[in-house]
């Protein structure tokens, strides 16, 4: 008798959070890695200049590494410091404040991260201050 | 009571520090690191883009060339060495408990710690060799 | 240390609630013999020095987990604790009443929390089907029970439950041996208790809050691979959680009647 056909509603599941955070953990794996490699190993001992990021960001694969890794490490940092201001409790009210807080500060961060970008990307920048 | 015993009065409970160090074992230890390591990381990705993000606020390529040339005087050069120690420590921890998630390596925490710990330090020389001589003066 | 007739200092944390303000360290010097347990030491105390001291145990063995305690700052069974090892570790015996638990006296905790998670994770068998008709043997595949037959040692001596850190941030955290129950439940072939179990163990508070920093295994007296058991259980209740989305759920855990079974 399949009694168990369906796991109840998760309701204050702790699934995600975690399953995403190793996800995305991989992912920066490849994007550290890649970042690292391009800002100083591939090119040992060259200037970084504007003009060599500006020749650089014409090929879509640096875009994507790029802004792949801006994404990726502020959803990473953001959950991981999450998961440690929500540690010592399972208040619904406080755990839902804390998380709506830090989505607001990553989507402004991935926003200003791409507004560093954009001068590159798009020859001018998106936010003048 | 009383009788053949010595109490020491009522003085709280002081511990030695080190009586408390003592109780962390090497997964606690790789735990607490992971949290202080990922959390300055944090801290770096925002120091990270306010600092680039100076071409944009200050507009025009001769500011950023500027600014990412101080970058490269030797106190910077030393602290990307640290940083990248940070980011060593975080990435090697993290793939040994995502290992554990999967559940490979488990009976062998203590091994896999120190195994990818001396990885770390290999890469760590590396990178030196290869990115202190490019500290400009 | 540990010779016939020697003195060790015993350095036990006192705390009567209805008398002091607050806990206190007391010093006894305890005739120690060869072969000598904690365990032995205390109750040497307690007939032949200081009636009030309080502490709990039972069968003396190792086997009944009621003589839990941290003895030289970590949490060990007095037991199954040989003096002299102390005090070649400290040159003295530093006892202490179990962590992340709240004091009852001397070194008894009020082990309450401790229960109340236990039952959280519904930890009995839950067959599938109805109950059988007459009296039948379900028997255990070898494969399941040389899994499983590890964590069916725990003692509920508590010693994990002191040692982990996350027990100390977080009063609501399961603990390590709520969740090797649930393991050793959950992994059962005979079981079919996943739906129920899934929301108490998929529970913030459940099994997630495991940072597997290794101290539950490091310090079980019965040597069960706590860690281990966490792992799995994690692992099946992330394959639940995606199971859980797609429209043709069925449940992982493969429900065999007795039948299918032959020894």
């Amino acid at each position: 008798m399949a009694s168990s056909s369906h796991p109840p509603a998760s309701g204050r599941s702790g699934t995600w959070p975690w399953l995403l955070q190793r996800v995305s953990a991989a992912l920066l794996l490849f994007f550290v890695m890649a970042h690292l490699w391009i800002e100083h190993f591939m090119h040992l001992g060259a200037r970084i200049t504007y003009r060599t990021v500006l020749e650089r960001l014409v090929h879509g694969f640096y875009v994507f590494v790029d802004a792949g890794l801006l994404g990726v490490v502020v959803f990473h940092g953001l959950n991981g410091l999450r998961s440690v201001l929500v540690e010592n409790t399972n208040d619904p009210a406080a755990v839902r404040a804390v998380t709506t807080t830090l989505w607001v500060l990553g989507v402004a961060t991935f926003v200003f991260g791409m507004d560093v970008l954009s001068p590159f990307l798009f020859g001018h920048p998106w936010f003048r201050l | 009571m009383g009788r053949g015993f010595k109490v020491r009065p009522a003085t709280g409970l002081k511990r030695h520090p080190a009586q408390t160090l003592a109780t962390y074992r090497t997964g606690t230890w790789a735990w607490m690191l992971h949290r202080a390591t990922g959390l300055l990381i944090l801290a770096y990705l925002y120091f990270h883009l306010i600092v680039l993000s100076s071409d944009v606020w200050f507009k025009g390529s001769a500011d950023f060339n500027r600014v990412v040339g101080e970058l490269t005087a030797p106190p910077f050069i030393l602290a990307d060495l640290l940083l990248f120690v940070l980011i060593l420590y975080h990435a090697l921890n993290g793939i040994r408990i995502m290992l554990f998630d999967l559940g490979y390596g488990i009976g062998h925490q203590r091994e896999w710690f120190w195994g990818l710990m001396g990885v770390g330090a290999l890469l760590m020389v590396a990178a030196s060799v290869a990115l202190l001589p490019l500290a400009h003066l | 240390m540990g010779t016939v007739g020697s003195d060790v200092v015993f350095q036990v944390m006192r705390y009567d609630p209805r008398r002091d303000v607050e806990p206190y360290w007391a010093e006894y010097d305890v005739p120690v013999d060869d072969g000598d347990t904690v365990l032995m030491s205390l109750m040497r105390i307690r007939e032949s020095q200081d009636g009030s001291l309080g502490f709990r145990a039972s069968c003396r063995s190792g086997i009944c987990g009621s003589d839990g305690m941290v003895i030289n700052g970590r949490s060990r069974l007095a037991c199954k604790t040989q003096v002299a090892a102390m005090v070649a570790l400290r040159g003295r015996v530093v006892l202490e009443p179990l962590r992340n638990l709240r004091y009852v006296k001397d070194l008894v905790v009020d082990q309450t929390p401790f229960w109340k998670k236990f039952r959280r994770v519904e930890p009995y068998l839950m067959p599938a089907g109805a109950p059988p008709a007459e009296e039948r043997r379900m028997v255990m595949p070898q494969d399941a029970f040389d899994l499983l037959s590890k964590a069916s040692d725990c003692i509920f001596c508590e010693i994990c439950y002191s040692e982990c850190p996350v027990n100390g941030i977080d009063r609501g955290f399961l603990g390590p041996q709520a969740l090797i129950k649930a393991f050793r439940f959950e992994f059962d072939p005979r079981d079919d208790g996943a739906a129920s179990r899934f929301a108490p163990l998929s529970n913030v508070e459940g099994a997630w809050r495991c940072r597997t920093t290794f101290n539950c295994t490091d310090s079980c007296p019965k040597g069960i691979p706590i860690t281990e058991g966490i792992q799995r259980l994690k692992k099946k209740l992330a394959a639940e959680t995606l199971a859980g989305l797609t429209p043709a759920y069925r449940s992982p855990t493969p429900v065999e009647s007795p039948e299918d079974t032959s020894s």
